[in-house]
């Protein structure tokens, strides 16, 4: 950008005619410039992941799966904390994920479906692959834990047989 | 003792509460409504909310030299705290989807044309270039940029800005959806993106040292603003500060959060927020918010046919920062088309770079108005 332009402030001037004449050459540059400088940028780490992008880290897929879209520039932790959750979406659909972690986020998905829950809901982080010769022992047990619990949280009556 | 009573009546508030101030409270508590029932962007309306209120209590004068409120307004004066909360910002931002598919860089600086058409639109309606400026910049969707921008070029519209940017994000779901549709076919809608790469550890360290460098030779204005974003970027992904990164992603961030909208809200004193001036620029920032979405979607248009279908013109309009706010957008939009389709990651691509083209822009405009 010419020196010239930089160092002094745009007279906009009286008429319109002449404010015309500003806007459009201001909305020119200014689109130019930021064009420019975001087209330097993309060359830039086309360049980067050309040649210095080989080495995915260990942990890449968990990390893109977590790669909270940002809370906004607003401080918006809370929305941010909403978008982290909506990112294992991701886990199925950016990098061909395990079928361990394919189940984590489907189970994941249908636990913050089931509880409508925010920030504060509950992640699943890991899962655990049980063998059993007999798959409906693992539903019958969890039935079993369920009455239990579901018989802990009645409240005590006196007199009652527990 | 009725004497006393009157005397004490006399220097109440409520002797000299005028209908404009109580009008001006009147909006406070509708902001503290629509953030805390409606929850449209209750981090920064409720603060915002609240400071409307103090600043238009009469006879407490928070916002005169020696209040409180003066005094804390030296941050946003001096333009200390919005590059702080882009500090913070940065701490939080995950830039992998824009690493992964820097293409949508540009849908990031297309999304900026709405700052552009509406400074042109504002000095046409007779405002100075510093206060079109300002009013431009709501279109980039960043409140932190606008402040930012506004505090340096033309602080008397500080108040009326700040409250339209940040309404406006809290509106992108409403606002954003019909220009979208109106723009793209249904069989644009329901296109599918490819996959994002996996991105390495040595390119989410290099991008913020790079941006920084890049932006900051380029318009050293930006700098402050861009810097900071990166700064914190660059504390979440060195991985070796992550007591640093936490506290620029919580306690400061939120400190930092109440000064600035507490004191943004302060600004709006009836005297000089009911105005026809106002009005003018809550209808400019509107239009800003138009033109930047159909910027993004239009060269998203341009990229998929471009690409032989591969981009989804959605995504474009995500480049109006509003971060993740305007990314979601295109997600739910994309997804009533094709219940299948997952956005989002893809629209973080452009929504992280449109915050990156927002400050370069206010940088642009420093250096051309200020």
């Amino acid at each position: 950008m010419p020196d010239a332009l930089l160092a002094t402030a745009i007279d906009v001037g009286g008429d319109t005619g002449a404010r015309l004449g500003t806007g459009l050459v201001v909305t020119v540059i200014g689109m130019g410039v930021v064009f420019g400088v975001l087209l330097l940028l993309y060359a830039l780490m086309v360049l980067i992941g050309r040649f210095g992008g080989h080495t995915v880290a260990r942990d890449q897929p968990a990390a893109l799966a977590n790669g909270a879209p940002p809370d906004g520039a607003q401080a918006a932790s809370a929305a941010g904390a909403v978008a982290a959750e909506e990112a294992p979406v991701d886990v199925v659909t950016a990098g061909r994920p395990s079928r361990r972690a394919q189940v984590v986020a489907a189970v994941a998905a249908a636990l913050a479906a089931a509880m409508e829950s925010g920030a504060s809901g509950p992640a699943v982080r890991h899962g655990r692959q049980t063998r059993t010769r007999r798959p409906q022992m693992d539903w019958a047990r969890a039935d079993r834990m369920e009455l239990v619990t579901a018989r802990e949280r009645l409240p005590r009556v006196r007199g009652a047989r527990s | 003792m009725i004497e006393q009573l009157r005397l004490i009546l006399d220097s109440s508030g409520f002797a000299e509460l005028q209908a404009g101030q109580a009008l001006m409270i009147a909006i406070g508590c509708l902001l503290l409504y629509l953030a805390m029932v409606r929850k449209f962007e209750p981090l920064l309306l409720l603060p915002i909310g609240f400071g409307v209120i103090l600043a238009n209590i009469p006879v407490a004068d928070l916002m005169e030299p020696g209040g409180l409120l003066y005094f804390l307004y030296q941050g946003v004066k001096l333009g200390i705290y919005p590059p702080l909360i882009f500090l913070g910002v940065g701490a939080m931002t995950d830039f992998g989807p824009l690493i992964a598919n820097p293409k949508t860089f540009l849908l990031g600086a297309a999304a900026q044309l709405g700052i552009f058409t509406t400074l042109l639109g504002a000095l046409l309606l007779g405002f100075s270039g510093q206060e079109a400026s300002s009013i431009g910049i709501i279109g980039g969707a960043d409140g932190p940029t606008a402040i930012f921008l506004t505090s340096k070029l033309a602080p008397h519209l500080l108040g009326p800005i700040a409250v339209a940017a940040y309404s406006y994000m809290a509106l992108v779901p409403i606002i954003q959806p019909p220009i979208m549709r109106a723009l793209t076919s249904p069989a644009e809608r329901r296109i599918v993106m490819e996959q994002l790469r996996p991105v390495s550890h040595r390119e989410r360290v290099l991008f913020p040292i790079i941006v920084t460098i890049a932006c900051g030779l380029i318009i050293p204005q930006a700098l402050a603003l861009v810097g900071m974003l990166m700064f914190g970027n660059l504390l979440r992904e060195s991985g070796v500060v992550e007591r640093l990164a936490r506290t620029a992603q919580n306690e400061l961030m939120n400190i930092i959060t109440i000064f600035l909208a507490l004191t943004v809200g302060a600004t709006t004193k009836a005297a000089t927020f009911l105005t026809w001036q106002t009005i003018g620029i809550i209808v400019l920032g509107l239009i800003a918010f138009g033109f930047g979405t159909a910027g993004g979607v239009l060269l998203g248009k341009v990229m998929c046919k471009l690409s032989g279908g591969k981009v989804n013109p959605l995504i474009g309009s995500a480049g109006v920062s509003a971060v993740p706010m305007a990314a979601r957008v295109s997600q739910v939009v994309g997804q009533r088309e094709n219940p299948g389709n997952f956005l989002l990651m893809h629209a973080m691509g452009p929504n992280v770079a449109g915050v990156i083209g927002s400050a370069v822009a206010a940088g642009v405009l420093l250096s051309l108005f200020g």
